[in-house]
């Protein structure tokens, strides 16, 4: 494990460290490399298994396993080139998208998809192709990506974009990390819609109910999510609030408070026991419901608090403790939801499942290899992990291929590789291609192992 | 005003340059890799519109780059202060380095920064206020077993600080000296230290608060102090004792 880099030689140094799926699901102990320069990173592992690992937000496995060698980005995460003129920006993987939006918002522009936690890094939302808060108009993250730089070992350095080895650049977008390592990507920014966001709330009683305003104001271009309680009570189950974004140019200085204390995999679990459980769950719940009842129906929020609304308040993920939740996510076909949703609340409360809440956001896309993308409503829903949690998400893979919906990988750490194959209709195509790009597959991880990727 | 950073590319003294850009101070970076420092320079410039200049030199090679850097501080003005946070190390430095690495040990650690210093205080000898940093190591504090050559390089660059204290004194050039405990950088990475290693951000942000401060020699993290006067004053018996078979081996 020698390299000749700059003239000298530099050996390869590996640490051991625990890692931890951002759900407390999967819990190792692991290799890993901490690169902070480029010949690091051209290191030889040998024939070792490895994966890139951005911030490990990830719900699920996919940037570390058991075997595999954990090759931290954290310190690639600098601006390589920025044009605002021609809205470009090219960064190195590892940089965060809230560093990302700082950056871009003082010359007002941003990048109008983001997940909603600031330190998750471009390297991570290329790899997990994820979505923002308007899934329904501005698409996945792939159209925010011009071209990427991707390093295989056996390949060396490549640029991928939709002209240069398109297949390989739709196969890194949303390819979890399995295709190489993302040294760098150009991405394509917006002109920022506002300063600030007014949402307005509508409170519904039922999950059914929020889908027709869900619908109506996607449509109007609002940004639009939902909240709902899910505790197992027939009379209380998806009571919730709809939440409608528009932009602003309000008075909020989109500069000012993007300070937050970082939560990370290993801090989320530090609280020994959840919070999150039966009786709690509801006065919680209720508690949430009555606090936004109290506030205006519309109000002004900063921009930053609005894209990551966990950054000010993770308590949210917090309170699940030490053993974890256990987070399901799935795309609905739009002419299905109804049926979907009465069954799962069915499903919820006739098994007593120990959840906590669910979301529902629109979509808008073309559904391809194992990427979470597609027509319908994407169904979020957030579990106390448990025996009983574990059981109910069974029932909740059948109902989704059932209804034919698609999980998505990146958020359960769980899923089979059957359920896999039962829903995502190129799941061979994406192992295929996978396997034509890298015959030993380097790129491991507890993900692509448990998915026989 | 400006400053220089020889080792800018990672750990120290990438740190440093951060905080130095933060405060509006425009930069000469120096390392081995100019992909390195060319990332850095243009993530500098753009967070915080500083002027970046980097030289891609190997300094434990030849000293052509000493012209380079002659231009470079022509170029920023004429700088206000170098800071030299380099180092390196190799895996088996054990008493068995051949001839050539052993060199290039030295001259990375050690000569080049005298070289460097040697060629640029004429000129920090013209500023009304100049500062020059070293950053030495515990690993210098008393003979061992590994690093041999490194812990050999870093005492001599202790004495090299403290003579060039005696020589800047009744100059307007202040020398400051840190000597370094174990840091969580990329030279220390995969190596087992007996204590925990220290932030470089924190640090770096105690070096840029100093810069304007009559430093002469301090610790970091400060209780290394008391930890290497111990050892120090422990008998050549023990001290053996402790790195042959103890806690320190
Ligand atoms: C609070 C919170 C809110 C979230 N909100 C959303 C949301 O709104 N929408 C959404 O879609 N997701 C959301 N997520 C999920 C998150 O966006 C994804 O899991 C994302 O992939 C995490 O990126 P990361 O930087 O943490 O990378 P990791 O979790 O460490 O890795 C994720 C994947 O990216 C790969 N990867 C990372 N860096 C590189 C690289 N340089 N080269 C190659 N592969 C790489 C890894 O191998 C892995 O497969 C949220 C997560 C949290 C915790
Ligand atoms: N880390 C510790 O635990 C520790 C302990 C005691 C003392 N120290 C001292 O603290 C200071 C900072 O160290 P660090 O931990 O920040 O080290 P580091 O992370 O390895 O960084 C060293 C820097 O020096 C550069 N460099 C090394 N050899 C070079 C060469 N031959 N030519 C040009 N540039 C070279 C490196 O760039 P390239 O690699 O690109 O050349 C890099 O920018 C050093 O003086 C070190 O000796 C550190």
């Amino acid at each position: 494990m020698k390299v000749v880099a700059a003239g000298r030689m530099d050996v390869v140094r590996l640490e051991k460290s625990r890692f931890v799926s951002f759900d407390g699901g999967v819990d190792v102990y692991a290799d890993y490399q901490c690169p902070d320069r480029y010949r690091m990173l051209h290191a030889d592992l040998g024939e070792r298994p490895r994966i890139a690992r951005g911030a490990g937000y990830s719900s699920a496995a996919a940037s570390l396993g058991v075997s595999t060698t954990i090759i931290d980005m954290s310190r690639f995460d600098r601006i390589l080139w920025f044009n605002p003129a021609e809205r470009r920006i090219a960064v190195e993987a590892g940089m965060t998208i809230g560093d990302l939006f700082r950056i871009t918002a003082r010359n007002g522009l941003w990048l109008p998809v983001q997940p909603g936690y600031p330190a998750i890094t471009v390297g991570g939302c290329i790899a997990a192709n994820v979505h923002g808060k308007n899934s329904a108009t501005s698409g996945t993250f792939e159209a925010c990506v011009e071209d990427i730089l991707l390093f295989h070992p056996k390949h060396g350095e490549v640029r991928i974009d939709r002209t240069n080895h398109y297949s390989l650049f739709k196969l890194t977008c949303g390819g979890y990390g399995l295709t190489g390592i993302i040294l760098s990507a150009v991405l394509r920014l917006e002109p920022l819609p506002g300063t600030a966001v007014a949402m307005e709330r509508h409170f519904v009683s039922g999950c059914v109910e929020a889908l027709k305003s869900v619908r109506s104001l996607a449509a109007n271009g609002k940004s639009t999510y939902t909240w709902h309680d899910a505790a197992p009570v027939s009379q209380t189950f998806g009571r919730g609030i709809v939440y409608a974004g528009s932009f602003v140019s309000g008075d909020s200085d989109i500069l000012g408070p993007m300070d937050y204390r970082r939560m990370t995999a290993l801090s989320r679990c530090r609280f020994p026991f959840s919070i999150w459980s039966g009786v709690r769950t509801r006065a919680m719940n209720s508690a949430y419901r009555w606090s936004e009842k109290l506030q205006p129906r519309a109000t002004e929020i900063p921009l930053f608090k609005w894209l990551y609304p966990f950054a000010k308040c993770p308590y949210f993920f917090y309170l699940f403790g030490r053993q974890g939740f256990c987070e399901s996510q799935v795309l609905i076909p739009n002419d299905r939801c109804e049926g979907f949703l009465q069954d799962l609340q069915r499903h919820i409360v006739g098994k007593k499942a120990p959840a906590v809440c669910v979301s529902l956001k629109a979509f808008k896309g073309t559904q391809a290899l194992l990427r979470f993308d597609g027509d319908g409503i994407a169904v979020t829903l957030f579990l106390v992990r448990s025996k009983e949690a574990q059981e109910f998400l069974q029932t909740l893979d059948t109902l989704t291929a059932f209804w034919h919906g698609i999980p998505n990988v990146i958020k359960d750490s769980r899923l089979s590789s059957s359920t896999i194959r039962a829903c995502y209709p190129e799941y061979t195509i994406f192992r295929e291609q996978l396997h034509k790009h890298d015959p030993s597959r380097l790129f491991q991880s507890e993900l692509s192992q448990r998915l026989d990727l | 005003m400006s400053y220089l950073i020889i080792g800018a590319s990672a750990g120290l003294g990438r740190s440093l340059a951060y905080r130095l850009a933060a405060a509006g101070h425009d930069l000469g970076l120096v390392s081995s890799d100019g992909r390195d420092l060319e990332a850095i320079s243009t993530d500098l410039g753009a967070r915080y519109g500083v002027q970046v200049v980097s030289i891609a030199a190997q300094v434990g090679g030849e000293d052509g780059y000493l012209d380079e850097l002659t231009a470079v501080n022509q170029r920023l003005g004429g700088v206000k202060g170098v800071l030299f946070p380099i180092g390196f190390i190799f895996d088996n430095d054990d008493g068995t380095l051949d001839p050539s690495r052993a060199a290039f040990v030295m001259k990375t650690n050690c000569l080049a920064v005298m070289s460097i210093v040697a060629r640029l205080l004429p000129k920090l000898k013209e500023k009304p206020r100049a500062v020059i940093v070293g950053f030495g190591s515990i690993a210098g504090s008393r003979g061992r077993g590994v690093n041999v050559v490194y812990a050999a390089a870093k005492r001599a660059l202790a004495s090299f600080f403290e003579s060039l204290r005696i020589i800047c004194e009744g100059s307007t050039v202040h020398v400051q000296f840190y000597v370094v405990g174990f840091l969580n950088t990329g030279l220390s990475f995969g190596r087992y230290t007996p204590l925990r290693k220290a932030d470089p951000d924190r640090f770096a942000e105690v070096v840029v608060r100093n810069l304007e401060h009559n430093v002469n020699t301090a610790y970091y993290p400060f209780y290394w102090r008391f930890l290497c006067y111990t050892l120090t004053l422990l008998p050549w018996n023990v001290y053996k004792r402790l790195k042959t078979t103890g806690p320190l081996a």
